[in-house]
């Protein structure tokens, strides 16, 4: 629900106050980010993404409809800024021989897990790793990821399901092991 | 695992990731930096009408003056029509942002230099480091801009086009119709960025047949460098953008006022590598200009040199050296903390080849080697170099082209006509 404090903040910033737009969005910040970062596994590019989603967010925000929700209509837009970041820089990515940890690194179990993990979301499709970003590391509704990707609760739920059931498929020896 | 387990999991792999502490507040200074152009929440309408109403009013004007940046007429033979002796440089029409230079020059190395005029398309060779000249016009219409992408190949944008030219040929190619690229920055023959008379940033990889707008996170443009394929910087009389991740996102570094009283005409930046870069920025004709540096990738600009009694203070920053009067171009940075830049005194028709070796905290000038006749009107001129060899080219109304060759920093000139 938007509060009557949230309804005024968004007036003034849609009538080109920028402290009031700072106001509303600098709290979800952090969560752009822990998007940005998980979907694409670089705190720079993370950043990078965020500011521009801000901009973007600026730019538009005469779409966004009054009594919404800005947290998950913000997070669209980072989103829709990792993909645009992934797609723009295709030409820079090299595509290398598995490539195996350190053997230090393999020898620490979090590490390990945490690569792991990593790894197996990048072989995910995108709609599948943002679902599981969404659902497992921003811990949101399946209401509110509807909202970030446009589809209905129940939609979204099985969506996830299958999504998982693929991540512990790609993920499944390190999960066995644990 | 269960439900639990995966949130766990989640954040135990993606919370190493952190942004740094002042990534909020760079994020929304930027958005801070974007809005003070057209396109804030609440002025898209108005912005978006008032951009269409100035469409509407250039194309009329362009119909009414029968095209002002249409191919020229040609001869029936299809030859260049031959100006006359003494045109005016062309008057751009509203919308236009971004001028011609009247005087050109690219160098390729110490021996191979184009040299050209924009307002009658001549184009000049040299081989010999400039003892001799060569005309190697094969294009037409009003010079743009000229770039060398190889040993043999040179990116020209005309009125009528952007060419390839050969120089081992000595041979011209159109790569597209496309006459409004006022500033190149190509990285070979087929792909490249530009930069528009109306202060839009186009990059093209299939030479020139298509280009595709690219946002810069500012507008108008009148300056882009590539330095690497990851790192470029963007200048504007709103200020400086950069990108480090190949063009993807830019980020603003310096911003400048819109005041009432005046503004930024001209910006240029100068980088010989990611670290280390000028930038000059023209405050209107005559007005003089702020000479900026930086050591840290533009992280921080510095306000070294001016033309202080001319521009406002927003603009000198306390900008501790002194610059001659005159209208300033060309800068073009030799080393890390090293570079020229040409002061022009228009009404005198002279020209000063001004040079910094300390980050332009100090700078030394001496007149062009260039005999005028007292109040010549000129435009500016192009100064380029390549380690000592400096070429220098001017266009003065009343003598025609001039062209200047030094080979030891600015000792010792030869001076000639093409």
């Amino acid at each position: 629900m938007v509060t009557a404090t949230t309804a005024e903040l968004l007036e003034r910033s849609l009538a080109g106050d920028r402290l009031a737009f700072e106001r509303l969005f600098r709290p979800l910040y952090d969560d752009g980010f822990r998007l940005a970062a998980a979907m694409l596994s670089d705190a720079s590019l993370a950043e990078d993404a965020v500011q521009e989603a801000l901009l973007k967010a600026w730019r538009k925000l005469y779409t966004f409809r009054t009594g919404e929700d800005v947290r998950p209509w913000f997070l669209t837009i980072v989103a829709n800024q990792c993909r645009s970041l992934r797609r723009a820089r295709w030409w820079s990515v090299q595509r290398l021989a598995e490539v195996e940890p350190p053997a230090r690194a393999r020898q620490d179990p979090a590490v390990a897990e945490r690569m792991d993990l990593e790894a197996a979301l990048r072989r995910l499709p995108r709609r599948a790793r943002l679902l599981l970003v969404l659902r497992y590391y921003l811990d949101m509704s399946f209401e509110d990821i509807g909202l970030v990707v446009g589809a209905s609760p129940a939609a979204v739920k099985s969506s996830t399901h299958r999504a998982l059931v693929r991540l512990r498929a790609e993920w499944g020896p390190a999960e066995a092991s644990n | 695992m269960e439900e639990r387990d995966l949130h766990q999991a989640f954040r135990t792999a993606f919370d190493v990731h952190r942004p740094r502490p002042d990534a909020p507040d760079r994020a929304f200074e930027r958005v801070a930096a974007g809005a003070s152009g057209a396109y804030g929440p609440g002025r898209r309408l108005a912005g978006a009408s008032a951009v269409g109403l100035a469409l509407l009013v250039v194309f009329t004007l362009l119909i009414v003056r029968g095209a002002a940046i249409a191919p020229p007429a040609s001869s029936p033979a299809g030859r260049p029509s031959i100006a006359p002796a003494t045109p005016p440089l062309p008057t751009p029409p509203p919308g236009v942002v971004n001028q011609p230079q009247p005087s050109l020059v690219a160098v390729l190395d110490e021996h191979v230099a184009l040299a050209g005029w924009s307002r009658d398309g001549e184009v000049e060779l040299t081989v010999d480091g400039g003892a001799t000249w060569k005309p190697v016009s094969g294009q037409q219409g009003q010079l743009f801009d000229l770039q060398w992408v190889d040993g043999d190949t040179a990116v020209v944008s005309t009125g009528t086009g952007l060419y390839l030219f050969t120089r081992s040929a000595s041979r011209w190619a159109r790569l597209t119709p496309r006459n409004d690229l006022v500033h190149l920055d190509f990285t070979d023959r087929s792909a490249g960025f530009a930069v528009t008379a109306a202060g839009d940033v186009v990059e093209t990889s299939d030479s020139g047949r298509t280009f595709a707008i690219r946002d810069v996170g500012l507008h108008p443009v009148t300056w882009l460098q590539w330095v690497s394929s990851t790192r470029a910087w963007a200048a504007g009389p709103k200020g400086i953008t950069m990108t480090r991740d190949g063009g993807a996102t830019w980020v603003s570094q310096l911003t400048l006022p819109v005041a009432p009283g005046g503004s930024v005409e001209h910006a240029q930046v100068g980088f010989r590598d990611e670290a280390n870069g000028f930038a000059m920025f023209d405050y209107g004709p005559g007005g003089g200009s702020v000479v900026y540096h930086t050591a840290d990738g533009g992280a921080t600009w510095t306000a070294e040199g001016c033309t202080c009694d001319a521009v406002p203070t927003w603009l000198s920053l306390g900008a501790a050296s002194m610059l001659p009067p005159g209208r300033h171009s060309d800068l073009v940075v030799t080393a890390p903390s090293s570079a020229l830049l040409v002061v022009n005194d228009p009404r005198a028709g002279t020209a000063s080849v001004c040079a910094t070796t300390d980050a332009g905290r100090e700078w030394s000038c001496s007149p062009a080697p260039f005999t005028t006749p007292p109040r010549t009107e000129s435009g500016p001129a192009a100064l380029a170099a390549r380690g000592p060899s400096w070429f220098l080219v001017h266009d003065v109304t009343t003598t025609g082209p001039l062209l200047a060759v030094s080979h030891d920093t600015g000792a010792t000139w030869t001076t000639g006509r093409p």
